[in-house]
């Protein structure tokens, strides 16, 4: 049960005074006893901690499917992605989760078991309201791509499938989607569609989008040239190695519903690439966004946009291309976040089991430096294979940690019985701790951290709005997992959530740099990253101790600039480009 | 050739039938009488004797069946069986050069001649011989296993499975020959038909170790490591201490992931060899894999007690200690294995990713510079210094690097993400539509599939590539290639063939000649081997092409442009030992012994359980009079691989070097006799026999010597000098015919010609002899002509 009762909306001043009378401490130890805590009782720094609370919040419904359960095919092995979404506006992170198929399924044409649309109810449940909302799919899911293309306010998505093609959903802003790919133009063909991400790459005002193909697919071949392949002596599926890459995609939103493959002319075509994940972020510092594609088994490719509608390709020389020995890795999930507050964003990509995920720290200019070692993270991956993962301020001390959905590829791993590689594994969680290190804080971090699937992809958002970052885990073959933030520390936090209008609607780009406490904190407003998944666009930060804002800065990618003091804490504050700051709740 | 020869066999009969019919074992089977006696009668009973097992006998009786009838062909095929199956193979030649003068279109001599080559090392002969004896009669069955083992040894292994098959479709059950099958089938990376033949074997024959080990060995190649597992599991529960065996558990267990278990199987290898680095550095490998530095550095500290300067232990105390982020114990680690070994691309790489740590740019960039100038070739190293050219504001030299990256990966373009294992994937999904836009896709997998070590499937590969691309080079020479390593020769040779009439590349000069060379066709070799170095070859590969033109040059003996040849290969390539080695010998053959000893160092250095370079060294001191020193390094030779033949030699090299012929002439026989083929062997012993006054045995062992090799000079020109001092002037002067053609500029030899024909009255040919002697400087030929001209009519 939890301590904490949801509240939908927070007094003007939610923070808690540093001394309580003690007969107040008294009532509040009671009230936490009889648990219908009425606030949020402060506690000492605790630890990270997560709780399971996937059938508690009405989700245990559904249930992944993902190819064959023994993985004959590489395209079996990737599994779904999920999105935060606030699809009615009311204030409260809905969750859509994508779901699969088989092959047998599309040979015969029959529909799989369709994607989920839950509606928050804000009291920390979910009501499954799949039905009639026009998101309910039935082809082979793959991952989500959320923003609001058409700025008519409400969130649409983009959904991407393996070997269906893909679908844009409007929002109909009454609880319903349609589906307007063809009309749209966005619907790509044939292809093992991955992660997508929004975002405004010529800063027209319009959420453009970028779709993340993995691999060409040939089964009648494979059957004929290979039926597996052998890994550590065990009979598996076949590939990347050996099946070939496919281009991604590259569409410019014309602002009028429909969309153009720019793909070719903005130089982004690259047919040996076999991506997976994407981040969109103003990588260098110039206001315009790049893209960081996670590829496996070739160079992760760093495009930079050259601010006049085409892309430069600098991956080899970014130092974010292959790992510190030029290797290529298998680049699955990936996110940008500054992690040791120097400014820039760095990226941190998830690679295979046997491999480490890298950490790339960016030293500006579009260079970046493999720390993975000196970050104290290495070591700690070896024996995970990582998909969805983000950097979140978990603790809400003002530093970002970083979050690792992990599971195998290979069903067949557990016939080998090796203690430190199962089919099933772990998620990770790293605490930054704030000196360019992390610490591997799993088995510490409660009954959430502890939870054993074969995940793949990772949502993060403040489901409940209690300034604490969840994360949704998608894990396949098997239940979701939605873990909830319980840490208990005296941290202050502050949730953003910006309204463009020269700018697309959900700010997506706008650069964020709060001073606090003499350094600089700096986020960007993104929904992409992690794997297959939309995270919640409401950009958050921790402030530790910290009581008072200095200043918060936003860059908005149409070039306007704002600048705020008196930002309250403890609070999700609305930055609306025409309007200026005012507090949600 | 065949005078010597038979002159030999005459030798043989000689001296081997009173040897042989001075034995007599016990009571023959049946009584003869001694009036009727034949050869036939006395073979029957020989054959008798040889049923009961009872071999010494039937020798005896065979060769008094010869005695009665020197032509008795079938007790000199018996006699020449035996011999040659007791190890006597010179002896063996001899009977059967009588054999094949008497018998020549007998498909037994020439089989059985074919034993006697191969026994000799001599492959094209003894191919020469099994193919008549099948010329002659199709159904002989011994010439098909013969020209299996020749085959494999040539790596021709199809042709070598052909011929076992064969040999195996009329003796199914010969459990010798299955062996080899399964041995072609390993080598031919066909580790499927390898394990069925072994299913095929009885039994009792399974059980034997060395069978259990080879299926075992099979299945750590297919990467069944489970199986392979429990196959070493199952050798070492017979002999625990096995330590191929125990390597072999550690290796499988350590591909399969089961890191722990391979810890287990490496330190019972560590107790067994508690003064040995390279367990505990193996060791140090896997705790690291699994974290658990504490233990990865007490191995590696443990190796630094037994060898201070160990490269390879500072190295994985350093690297270790940069994984857990010590970056200052990592610095100075990492320093010492340079020190230790300035031409370590490991640690010059990884010294430099501390230094850039460490904020010292400027260090980092000259380790990567080394490391780059080392090893050219390293994709690593030089993506790392693009990086720190980068991060030192040179772009242009740092575009350079990413070119030569980019072309590196290029060719190892499917590097494995995953860790040893690396096959992540094995074939390739394409599109049916032909798109001929992937076709780099199929090459760079297939290249890649080459470098892991599964030619077939690669094979699979290049099938599908050529059908969208029957013109392009690139996937014939990868064809070439994969046939190569799958001893398909012909194959791969009509590979090579297509690609050049497309296109010639080096690398395909460069693959051809090597192939040409392991056939033993050295003017194929060398013509294309030339030709690829007139082209552009990356370093590693034009060192290569120089070791494999410097071995052919040494083979014919042209010493200097040799070692002209083995210096280029080590100058781009410093870490090629081969080719210090080939160059340390051609500078013992030059008369540069100290020049060499500093290569054998060199080498040692790196390797110290080099063998070979530690009974090169000795010869090196040998010559230098350092002969304490030079008997120090047998003894280590000796303690790596025991009294091996090669060690027996450089044995008798010393003792004759001391001046103890008995000692001496005891190793070179025991040399002789552990390996026919060391030619050297039985020149020493021919020469310590001349000085130990037994010039008959002395005559034996020169006879084999030309045998071995018919262009030996020296040993022409003593077996000579013998028979001319045996007063059998006309064999000597055979003799020194073949010293003459042997070495046309040898002044000695045409001299000793010339006193020869005097002897045999053959004045004129003595003259002319004695002229040519003169042209080229002999001493004394001036006086042989004056005193010719004496006695010439007037």
């Amino acid at each position: 049960m939890m301590a904490t009762k949801m509240r939908k909306r927070r007094p003007a001043h939610g923070h808690l005074p540093t001394s309580i009378p003690c007969s107040l401490t008294m009532l509040g130890v009671i009230a936490l006893w009889l648990g219908i805590t009425a606030v949020r009782t402060p506690a000492e720094n605790g630890p990270i901690q997560f709780a399971d609370v996937t059938a508690r919040a009405g989700l245990s419904g559904y249930h992944n499917l993902f190819g064959s359960p023994e993985k004959r095919y590489i395209i079996e092995s990737t599994g779904n992605g999920a999105a935060w979404i606030d699809y009615d506006n009311d204030g409260c992170l809905d969750l859509f989760v994508l779901n699969g198929s088989t092959l047998e399924r599309q040979q015969k044409g029959e529909r799989g078991p369709g994607n989920r649309l839950y509606h928050n109810n804000c009291d920390g449940t979910f009501t499954d309201v799949t039905s009639g909302s026009g998101l309910e799919g039935g082809y082979w899911g793959s991952g989500v791509a959320a923003g609001d293309y058409d700025k008519d306010g409400f969130v649409d998505l983009y959904v991407t499938t393996i070997l269906e093609g893909n679908h844009l959903y409007r929002n109909n802003g009454n609880g319903t989607f349609t589906d307007v790919t063809a009309k749209a133009g966005v619907g790509g063909g044939r292809h093992v569609s991955v992660s997508a991400a929004f975002f405004d790459y010529d800063r027209d005002g319009h959420l453009d989008l970028f779709v993340t193909n993995y691999v060409q697919f040939d089964r009648a071949y494979l059957d004929r040239v290979s039926p597996y392949c052998l890994w550590k002596g065990l009979r598996v599926f076949c590939g990347p190695n050996g099946v070939a890459g496919d281009s991604n995609v590259l569409y410019h939103n014309n602002g009028d519903g429909t969309f153009t493959d720019v793909t070719k002319a903005a130089g982004l075509q690259n047919p040996e690439l076999k991506s997976l994940g994407v981040i969109t972020a103003d990588l260098d510092d110039d206001g315009w966004p790049d893209i960081y594609v996670a590829s496996d088994s070739t160079i992760n490719a760093l495009y930079r946009n050259r601010a006049n509608g085409t892309f430069e390709d600098v991956s080899l020389q970014s130092g974010a291309g292959y790992s510190q020995d030029g290797r290529a890795q298998s680049g699955m999930g990936v996110d940008a976040g500054d992690y040791d507050g120097d400014g820039r964003l760095d990226l941190f990509v998830t690679n295979f089991q046997d491999d480490y995920n890298t950490l790339y720290h960016n030293d500006g200019k579009l260079t970046f430096t493999d720390v993975t070692f000196a970050a104290k993270i290495g070591q700690v991956s070896f024996n995970h294979l990582g998909w969805g993962t983000g950097f979140e301020d978990f603790d809400n001390d003002g530093h970002l940690d970083i979050f690792v959905a992990n599971g195998h590829v290979y069903p067949q791993v557990d016939a080998a019985h090796l203690p430190q590689e199962t089919y099933a594994q772990r998620n990770q969680l790293l605490r930054n701790l704030g000196n360019g290190e992390f610490a591997d804080v799993t088995g510490t971090a409660g009954d959430g951290m502890q939870v054993v699937k074969s995940s793949r992809g990772a949502a993060f958002g403040d489901f409940d709005n209690d300034g604490q970052i969840d994360v949704v885990v998608i894990n396949i073959d098997n239940t979701l997992t939605l873990l909830h933030n319980t840490t208990r520390n005296r941290n202050h936090w502050l949730t953003l959530r910006t309204i463009g209008s020269r700018s697309n609607r959900d700010g997506i780009g706008a650069r964020l740099r709060l001073r606090v406490d003499g350094r600089v904190e700096v986020r960007e407003v993104k929904t992409c990253g992690s794997f297959a998944s939309a995270s919640d666009p409401r950009v958050h930060f921790g402030l530790g101790a910290t009581r008072t804002i200095e200043r918060l800065e936003v860059s908005w990618p149409s070039g306007t600039k704002q600048t705020f003091t008196n930002v309250p804490i403890d609070h999700f504050v609305v930055i609306d480009e025409e309007k200026g700051l005012r507090v949600e709740r | 050739m065949k005078q010597v020869l038979r002159l030999f066999c005459s030798w043989a009969l000689a001296v081997a039938l009173p040897i042989i019919v001075s034995i007599e074992a016990g009571a023959r089977p049946r009584a003869t009488q001694e009036s009727t006696e034949t050869a036939a009668s006395h073979h029957a009973a020989g054959k008798e004797y040889l049923q009961a097992g009872r071999v010494q006998e039937a020798l005896a009786e065979f060769s008094k069946a010869v005695r009665l009838d020197r032509n008795y062909l079938p007790s000199l095929l018996q006699i020449a069986d035996l011999l040659s199956s007791s190890g006597q193979v010179f002896e063996a030649y001899g009977v059967l050069q009588h054999a094949v003068s008497i018998a020549p279109a007998s498909a037994e001599v020439h089989s059985l001649l074919g034993r006697c080559f191969s026994r000799l090392e001599k492959p094209k002969e003894a191919r020469q011989e099994f193919r008549r004896a099948l010329e002659l009669n199709p159904n002989l069955a011994e010439p098909d296993y013969g020209l299996a083992v020749m085959e494999l040894r040539q790596g021709r292994l199809a042709e070598a499975r052909h011929h076992i098959e064969r040999f195996l479709q009329r003796a199914p059950g010969d459990e010798s020959a299955k062996e080899v099958l399964a041995r072609i089938c390993f080598e031919m990376k066909d580790y499927d038909a390898a394990l069925a033949t072994y299913a095929q074997f009885e039994k009792a024959d399974l059980a034997r170790a060395s069978i259990q080990k080879e299926m075992a060995h099979t299945l750590l190649a297919a990467g069944r490591y489970a199986e392979a597992e429990q196959a070493f599991l199952a050798v070492l529960e017979r002999e625990p201490t096995d330590r191929d065996a125990l390597r072999g558990l550690f290796d499988s267990r350590y591909k399969r992931g089961a890191y722990k278990e391979a810890i287990e199987a490496m330190e019972q290898i560590a107790k067994l060899e508690p003064r040995s680095c390279e367990p505990l550095l193996l060791l140090a490998r896997a705790y690291r894999r699994l974290n658990q530095f504490p233990q990865a550095h007490q191995r590696a500290q443990r190796c630094l007690e037994l060898e201070p300067d160990h490269a390879g232990a500072h190295f994985l105390m350093g690297w270790t200690w940069y994984s857990e982020g010590d970056l200052e114990k990592a610095k100075t680690e990492l320093e010492q294995a340079v020190k230790s070994d300035p031409n370590s691309i490991e640690a010059l790489c990884w010294l430099a990713t501390v230094e850039l740590r460490r904020g010292g740019a400027a260090a980092a960039l000259r380790h990567l510079e080394k490391a780059v100038a080392v090893d050219p070739e390293y994709a690593s190293a030089r993506y790392a210094l693009a990086q720190a050219y980068l991060a030192e504001h040179r772009p242009a030299d740092a575009k350079k690097q990413f070119e030569e990256f980019r072309r590196l990966k290029s060719r190892e373009a499917w590097e494995s993400t995953a860790s040893d294992d690396g096959s992540r994937s094995v074939r390739r999904a394409a599109p049916e539509a032909v798109d001929r836009g992937h076709l780099d896709d199929w090459t760079g997998f297939a290249n890649y599939l080459l470098l892991e070590n599964k030619p077939r499937e690669a094979l699979h590969i290049l099938e599908e590539a050529q059908k969208i691309a029957p013109e392009n080079t690139g996937v014939s020479l990868l064809t070439a290639a994969a046939y190569t390593e799958t001893g398909e020769v012909d194959a791969a040779l009509s590979a090579y063939a297509d690609a050049e009439n497309r296109g010639p590349t080096a690398l395909l000069f460069l693959g051809r000649g090597t192939l040409y060379h392991r056939l033993g066709e050295d003017d194929q070799a060398l013509a294309d081997l030339r030709r690829a170095l007139s082209m552009d070859l990356p370093a590693r590969k034009a060192a290569h092409a120089h070791l494999l033109v410097g071995s052919i040059l040494n083979q014919r003996k042209r010493r200097r442009e040799a070692e002209a040849e083995l210096r280029l290969a080590i100058a781009l390539d410093p870490n090629n030992s081969s080719a210090r080695l080939a160059l340390a010998e051609t500078l013992l053959e030059l008369g540069k012994p100290a020049d060499a000893a500093v290569e054998c160092r060199r080498n040692l250095a790196e390797n110290p359980k080099d063998a070979s370079a530690r009974l090169l060294l000795a010869r090196a001191l040998l010559d230098e009079k350092r002969e304490a020193d030079a008997a120090d390094e047998i003894t280590r030779a000796s303690q790596l691989e025991g009294e091996s033949g090669r060690v027996l030699l450089a044995r008798g090299r010393l003792a004759a070097a001391q001046g103890l012929r008995r000692l001496a002439v005891d190793h070179l026989d025991r040399a002789g006799q552990t390996d026919p083929s060391q030619i050297e062997a039985f020149y020493l012993l021919g020469e310590e026999l001349l000085e130990s006054r037994r010039p008959s045995e002395a005559a034996v062992a020169f006879e084999k010597a030309t045998i071995l090799d018919p262009m030996n000079a020296q040993s022409w020109l003593e077996l000579g000098k013998i028979y001319l001092g045996a007063k059998r002037a006309q064999a000597a002067v055979g003799y020194f015919q073949k010293a003459a053609n042997a070495a046309p500029d040898s002044a000695e030899a045409h001299y000793q010609l010339a006193v020869a024909f005097v002897e045999t009255a053959h004045l004129a040919e003595a003259g002319q002899a004695a002229r040519r002697a003169k042209a080229l400087g002999h001493p004394s030929a001036d006086v042989l002509l004056k005193s010719l001209a004496a006695r010439a009519p007037h």
